[in-house]
């Protein structure tokens, strides 16, 4: 099933939050791009977290496929996950939330939310609250109804970082294709393993 | 306190999800074997909630670490114990319980090398239950570098599919812009007319190549029209009108009250003219198709039967996968690659459909039923091609004397055959074979159109059409000819000033009806 079909309009099991792992831009074109693109030809506002390095190209590239310049955002992720130089969970999750009511507020359709996640091998402060943050922004995207993809490049990732991600990941796009993800635990028990975790270490 | 121990049953349940999701092979795609092992076995003990500890043993001194903290006391005493008997020097450990341990170790093949899985448990309950535990384990590891490779090897093959279509369409355009030239130009009607038939043929294979690569690959990208399956319907009869009619079938057309449904009006047409493609190949001549809908329940199931061949049971699982042929064709101009139905499924699927297959047997007929959702809206207007008013020949020839055409293609073959052939048809014609020297020729000749082939070797087709609308204006036609098809790429030339888009191989009718419709629209 495609990540457009399904993750938008809900059809697994009303999760709206999937990570995909892809190997290179060019494969997260081939996911991304469709997702967005379905989106705004709806009128559904695509708000795409990039590498600033990039963020010209992408934007470049999304414009084509809007209808108006409203609804496309690419902004980058030191404006967002990395705001103020560090990862602070609850700061991104109340600005999430924040954005989230406005768009809803505006009465517009639905918005569709991609983030790329390669600033966390730059190792910045705070990481250590990332997969906590992942399992526990689900409840936010489902109350909200935003589909939201965090993209992950395999090629970059442990084991462990994966296994780690696809548990805090109710859905999962694997090769191009959306699964529901038979790893997917709960926030409060993934919550408890991190502090056991800690305990241990 | 901890959670419960991974218990067989856990850790097969670990590795069927994998499995599943091919989660771990891919993150191995291009890695080293040694590479791929130290992934496998880190993504263990995380899936199964259970810690992982690396040592090294020089001298018979153990150390070992866990979360990169060195392990001491009464862990590292049992660690050292249970190690004694090992002969390796270097390994990863899996426990639950740091403090106490009971080790049991395999070795794991990692390619031509060999690696070493070892599980700690704490304590001896069950010496079988363990060994299957840590084989199951090695199993895990092992089979994460085989399927590694074979995803390798897949993608592989996808991307080579990808560029041999591409590779194969480049010397068919020429071809068929010869044949097309030969028209009126031959007293061998015979042998022009074999040649067109043969490579109409191959043009269909290579779209069937290039159309499975881009589906696998997710690169299709599907309008979303409302659109009268009627019309989608008889689209489909024409394109396959020319078997039936050759083969002398009996077609049946039965469609119940007319319905909506949303998709890609030329996919969709595809999808039913390769079903009844696929029912003429395989009826003997004289037999009969039947074509008819049943509305119903918010969806539309559209049926091709047939009385001809029929399908084997155990065949009936595989028929849609790419390249399974039931039957060989012996006439070369009706075989295929196996495509069709592997195309018709996939497209069917991005539609929100589905599609069965259903037969008794050999000898029995086929029934191909494709169900799709209906739209709740009145069908699009059809897209509107630009009108070109029927013409007599010699009245179109003479409004097109004095219209200059620069044709841009570094294919010698291309360009020269695109500028005989539109010289035929009353243009005037030159030819420039890279971006730089079409700039000049361009200045020189001052033409009102030019049809540009997107990869020239110096600067893209893209950045030319930019180049001469900056120095021109938007007063010359500018036609694109690429090998790409999407709404992306004809996005793309659009934005970059071409007036029309062109897919390869561009037939001359359709080029002289782009230029036509330019030249009426300017002669108002």
């Amino acid at each position: 099933m495609s990540l457009a079909q399904s993750l938008a309009h809900s059809q697994m099991h009303h999760h709206f939050h999937a990570c995909a792992f892809v190997m290179g831009p060019a494969e997260e074109q081939a996911v991304i791009d469709p997702f967005f693109t379905e989106g705004m030809k709806r009128g559904e506002k695509a708000v795409y977290i990039v590498d600033p390095a990039h963020r010209a190209e992408h934007e470049a590239r999304l414009r084509k496929a809007s209808a108006s310049d409203e609804l496309l955002d690419v902004t980058t992720w030191n404006e967002a996950h990395l705001k103020g130089g560090c990862f602070d969970s609850d700061r991104m999750m109340a600005s999430l939330e924040e954005l989230i009511r406005e768009h809803a507020a505006s009465g517009r359709p639905p918005m569709r939310l991609v983030g790329q996640m390669g600033w966390i091998f730059s190792n910045p402060p705070g990481i250590e609250q990332l997969v906590a943050y992942e399992a526990t922004v689900n409840e936010v995207l489902n109350r909200g109804k935003t589909p939201t993809v965090c993209v992950y490049d395999v090629r970059r990732l442990s084991g462990s970082m994966m296994m780690d991600l696809l548990r805090a990941h109710p859905l999962t796009v694997m090769n191009g294709v959306l699964h529901e993800n038979p790893f997917y635990t709960p926030a409060r028990e993934m919550l408890e393993e991190i502090r056991r975790r800690r305990a241990v270490a | 306190m901890r959670e419960a121990p991974p218990s067989s049953t856990r850790l097969h349940r670990c590795i069927r999800d994998l499995a599943t999701l091919n989660a771990l092979p891919t993150m191995c795609i291009g890695r080293t074997p040694e590479e791929a092992f130290e992934i496998a076995i880190d993504a263990l003990p995380t899936a199964l909630s259970c810690e992982l500890v690396h040592f090294t043993r020089r001298d018979g001194r153990v150390r070992a670490s866990l979360r990169g903290k060195p392990l001491e006391g009464e862990a590292l005493a049992a660690l050292t114990q249970a190690l004694a008997r090992e002969p390796d020097e270097a390994g990863v450990i899996m426990l639950e319980q740091p403090e106490r341990l009971w080790c049991l170790a395999v070795e794991v093949p990692i390619g031509s090398a060999r690696g070493k899985l070892v599980a700690g448990k704490s304590k001896p309950l069950d010496l079988e239950l363990d060994r299957v535990l840590v084989r199951s384990a090695a199993n895990l590891v092992g089979t994460t570098l085989e399927t590694a490779n074979v995803l390798e090897a897949a993608k592989r093959k996808d991307e080579f599919l990808a560029m041999l279509g591409h590779e194969l369409r480049n010397p068919l355009a020429p071809i068929l812009t010869a044949v097309e030239l030969l028209g009126g130009h031959t007293q061998a009607a015979r042998e022009r007319e074999v040649i067109e038939r043969h490579t109409r043929h191959l043009s269909r294979l290579v779209d069937d190549l290039l159309d499975i690569s881009r589906l696998e690959r997710g690169h299709i990208e599907l309008r979303q029209e409302s659109l009268a399956l009627s019309v989608v319907l008889e689209r489909a009869i024409e394109l396959a009108s020319q078997l039936i009619q050759r083969n002398h079938h009996e077609l049946v057309v039965n469609l119940e009250a007319d319905v909506v449904v949303r998709g890609d009006p030329v996919r969709l047409a595809q999808v039913f003219g390769n079903l009844l493609t696929n029912a003429a190949k395989f009826t003997p001549a004289g037999g009969r198709i039947e074509l008819s809908t049943a509305p119903g329940n918010g969806r539309v199931r559209v049926l091709v039967r047939d009385n001809g061949r029929g399908i084997a049971c155990h065949e009936l699982e595989r028929i849609f996968e790419p390249f399974v042929q039931l039957y060989r064709i012996t006439d070369a101009a009706r075989g295929g690659l196996g495509l069709g139905l592997a195309i018709v499924k996939t497209l069917v699927d991005r539609h929100g459909g589905s599609i069965v297959a259903e037969s008794q047997g050999p000898g029995t007929g086929a029934t191909f039923t494709v169900e799709l959702p209906i739209a709740m809206a009145a069908p699009d207007a059809p897209a509107g091609a630009p009108g070109v008013p029927e013409r007599a020949p010699a009245d179109a020839r003479e409004e097109r004397r004095g219209y200059r055409v620069l044709i841009v293609d570094d294919n010698l073959d291309v360009a020269e055959l695109l500028t005989e052939a539109l010289g035929l048809e009353g243009f005037e014609t030159a030819a420039a074979h890279d971006g730089q020297s079409a700039l000049e020729r361009w200045r020189e000749l001052s033409p009102h159109a030019g049809v540009l082939d997107v990869g020239l070797p110096d600067m893209d087709g893209y950045e030319l059409a930019r180049r001469l609308r900056a120095e021109h204006g938007a007063g010359p036609t500018l036609i694109a000819a690429t090998g790409y098809g999407q709404p992306s790429d004809r996005e793309r030339a659009a934005a970059a000033g071409f007036d029309c888009h062109l897919v390869k191989p561009v037939s001359v009718q359709d080029l002289v009806r782009a230029l036509q419709a330019r030249l009426s629209q300017r002669n108002g």
